[in-house]
């Protein structure tokens, strides 16, 4: 069966007209894996990151482009195991436990 | 899911860089979720409030240490037949906050000068929080620089 692919356009809109500025209204997406708010350059020509195995979209970050981290999971570990920091990442998206954890209940 | 809004209103944010701790009463505002409760955050916004022209720069971030002793506000409803948010949000606390010194979950900048932000989030796109404990449990939408007035609404499903 075909999955659909995770990755809807969020909406993000800066109104400064009132100070003299500008209005603008940009599409976001949001990190399948370390969950942050990407704005979408609408100027871009590279393909973006996107996981396989989440079947949605990632950030630029390195280890979110390659190293399969769903959020989803991750809210599992840290009912799980509270206080393990499984949801926020490092600044450059590392994850700060140990990925064994991520195979837990995996069935192969 | 039911859908509940939590909001600062009227407050002077102070610049908080990641890392910093006891953040000061209505300088901040956050959203708290209990060892039952986990939360998805479906939109976020900020409007500027300040009397001259002036940039903030707000952040969503998580937390390393919990406040200590938060006076709950219980977020509205949206729904009326909506039971009672679990999760809670606060703006004071015996001890504030300390702010991770991870990732930020989003950056937004606005000119504090009547500028309004406002992030929705597409379907299964919201952010998270869960389990109450440190660092999974609380996130905090405050400023890394500025300190114009402004009023903040965090808007989640819980679930």
């Amino acid at each position: 069966m075909a999955k659909r692919v995770r990755g809807g356009r969020g909406t993000l809109i800066i109104d400064n007209r009132a100070s003299g500025g500008t209005y603008q209204e940009m599409p976001t997406l949001t990190c399948a894996h370390c969950n942050c708010i990407v704005v979408l350059n609408p100027e871009r020509k590279r393909s973006r990151a996107f996981c396989q195995k989440c079947y949605a979209y990632v950030c630029d970050d390195k280890v979110c482009a390659t190293v399969c981290s769903p959020i989803e999971k991750c809210v599992e570990l840290a009912q799980k195991y509270p206080g393990l920091p499984t949801l926020p990442r490092g600044y450059n998206g590392e994850l700060l436990f140990d990925p064994e954890y991520l195979k837990e209940g995996k069935p192969f | 899911m039911a859908v509940y809004t939590h909001g600062a209103v009227g407050y002077t944010p102070v610049a908080h860089a990641d890392g910093a701790s006891s953040l000061a009463n209505n300088s901040y505002q956050a959203v708290r979720t209990t060892t039952a409760s986990t939360l998805r955050i479906v939109e976020l916004f900020i409007g500027g409030e300040a009397t001259a022209s002036t940039v903030n720069r707000m952040a969503l971030r998580r937390l390393s240490t919990n406040a200590a002793t938060p006076t709950n506000q219980t977020p509205a409803a949206h729904n009326p037949l909506s039971a009672a948010a679990v999760s809670q949000g606060y703006v004071a606390a015996t001890t504030g906050p300390t702010i991770a010194s991870t990732q930020h979950l989003a950056n937004l900048a606005l000119n504090a000068f009547g500028g309004v932000v406002r992030w929705v989030a597409a379907p299964n796109e919201e952010i998270w929080g869960t389990a109450s404990t440190a660092p999974n449990g609380e996130l905090v939408l405050d400023s890394i620089s500025g300190t114009g007035v402004v009023s903040t609404d965090i808007k989640f499903e819980e679930i």
